[in-house]
């Protein structure tokens, strides 16, 4: 190309006509020269480094925005920040690989498992770091006593509840706890996550997450280079992106019933993904449209229209332990 | 899914819903109206995404249908857009200049919706039924294999139609291919031919 537009004598100076004996050169699809390539990438890891950082930029610039959920969102950016903190204060502490890895992946079950809270002894410093770092002095009341008393609980109390949050099983009467003890996972599970090897992960099922079995908290439509537009699902607690086609259900699979809903007047870039076939619906970013937007924290900032949807009869197929609702 | 339902099935069963979540668990229990209040005069804006396939050349191009409006509300939809779809392994999401321009082609006002007859001698096509349309089809071919079939080419057996020839459509199946490969062929049509090339 850089020849076709240079003027003047042709630098290049003719080769010899090939000989007839030799092959003509073969011709190969070469996508990547417009920016696709014949396969998307099946996950994105998480890199500890930028993820909570990022989440913690964008809750603080919601929060600014005059959003109805300001002061919340406030408060979830001081737990991004605290995250941000203890990853970096462990980034020096080499992560330990699940001795049951092998048998794991080998049968079709991802890689990562509760054992990060039974056998890592490293997670329970992490959490208790997380407690200590955080930083409540806007929150309300209520959030401060939920962090005094988590830090005051046993041990085996804070592994059994962090347990507990991995399974999905939030126990009612404590899920003020349960969102700093699920911040507390999401720093240990991006770690491990980012230590794996993506090129060793296999899809799981439909709407589980390939790395730890997570849910997903929001669908979104990437812009990068190699997977423009493609649709990747944002594990809920390891922050792994997971590539599944579009317009199919994330919980059942169908994709004879879906539509996106959205409130325009709020954002254009924000919508639902409903399915009729069973009922539920997913967020669905347009992350290709504004970059800026990040899974957990637009899903948070945009839980009126988790509101308004569910008016409609659908409901939530994500999960997001930030937010539970 | 079924972890998914058990998830949320125990949420609600213990009566989450009613605890008011994380925001009443953690004191911002008081922002949850005030959010309810702001969203309340907005309307849903429903949007549909269909996946079809480009129906220019055979290629056969994955394309995305964007369409307005909820069919099952007895609202017309229309379709706004189009663009490929990144899923399809054939063309991950790009289209061709032709392909780019479908929705000109969707909206086109001389796009033919339905089979027309232009009867011979007269000026103007009229609108007629699939059933007239499909059956005159069929005796015009009849008519044609009755006049021009040939079987043998001096001892030799050929069956061979070559008046008549027949155009596929871009956007088959495996399935549809091979019934219209069995249907023209065993007729003895040999001229038949696919978008390819048009």
């Amino acid at each position: 190309m850089a020849r076709f537009f240079r003027r003047g004598a042709d630098p290049a100076p003719e080769t010899d006509p090939p000989s007839p004996a030799a092959k003509p050169r073969e011709l190969k699809p070469d996508p990547d020269r417009i920016g696709i390539s014949g396969s998307v990438p099946f996950v994105r890891l998480p890199v500890p480094d930028r993820l909570f950082a990022e989440r913690a930029r964008r809750l603080r610039d919601l929060a600014r925005q005059g959003h109805a959920l300001g002061a919340y969102l406030g408060f979830l950016a001081a737990v991004a920040e605290a995250q941000d903190a203890v990853q970096a204060a462990a980034a020096a502490i080499p992560v330990a690989v699940p001795a049951d890895l092998d048998v794991r992946t080998g049968n079709g079950m991802p890689p990562l498992s509760s054992a990060l809270v039974r056998d890592d002894p490293a997670f329970a410093a992490l959490l208790d770091d997380l407690l200590a770092r955080l930083d409540l002095s806007a929150a309300p009341e209520a959030a401060r006593a939920a962090r005094s008393s988590l830090r005051k609980a046993t041990p085996e109390d804070r592994q059994d509840l962090a347990l507990q949050v991995f399974e999905g099983a939030f126990p009612v009467d404590r899920m003020a706890e349960c969102l700093f003890v699920a911040a507390g996972l999401q720093v240990g599970l991006a770690r491990q996550a980012a230590a794996l090897d993506a090129r060793s992960l296999q899809p799981v099922a439909d709407g589980v997450c390939p790395c730890c079995g997570g849910a997903p908290v929001a669908s979104l439509i990437v812009g990068w280079t190699p997977a423009d537009k493609a649709r990747y699902l944002s594990c809920s607690l390891c922050g792994t992106l997971w590539n599944h086609v579009r317009i199919r259900c994330t919980a059942c699979g169908e994709g004879g019933g879906i539509s996106y809903y959205g409130l325009d007047e709020v954002s254009k870039d924000v919508q639902v993904e409903t399915c009729t076939q069973c009922h539920g619906y997913l967020k669905h970013l347009h992350q290709h449209r504004d970059p800026a937007l990040d899974p957990v924290a637009d899903d948070v900032a945009s839980y009126g229209l988790d509101l308004k949807i569910a008016e409609e009869g659908f409901r939530n197929v994500g999960l997001n332990p930030l937010l539970l609702h | 899914m079924t972890v998914q339902v058990s998830r949320r099935g125990l949420l609600k069963g213990l009566g989450a819903g009613l605890a008011g979540g994380t925001l009443g668990a953690l004191g911002f229990g008081g922002l949850e109206p005030a959010l309810a209040a702001a969203v309340r005069p907005f309307k849903l804006a429903q949007m549909r995404e269909t996946r079809n396939t480009c129906p220019y050349c055979s290629v056969a191009c994955g394309v995305i249908l964007y369409s307005l409006g909820d069919k099952s509300k007895n609202a017309r939809s229309a379709v706004m857009h189009v663009e490929g779809d990144p899923d399809h392994p054939i063309n991950r999401g790009t289209l061709c200049p032709k392909g780019a321009s479908l929705l000109d082609f969707v909206r086109s006002e001389t796009r033919t919706k339905y089979p027309q007859y232009r009867a011979p001698g007269a000026t103007e096509f009229k609108r007629v039924s699939w059933d007239f349309a499909l059956d005159r089809i069929a005796t015009l071919l009849k008519e044609d294999r009755d006049r021009n079939f040939v079987a043998k080419n001096g001892d030799l057996t050929v069956n061979r139609w070559t008046t008549t020839g027949f155009l596929g459509a871009s956007a088959t199946t495996n399935e549809t291919a091979w019934l219209t490969y069995k249907t023209v062929r065993s007729m003895g049509a040999l001229v038949f031919d696919n978008q390819a090339r048009v």
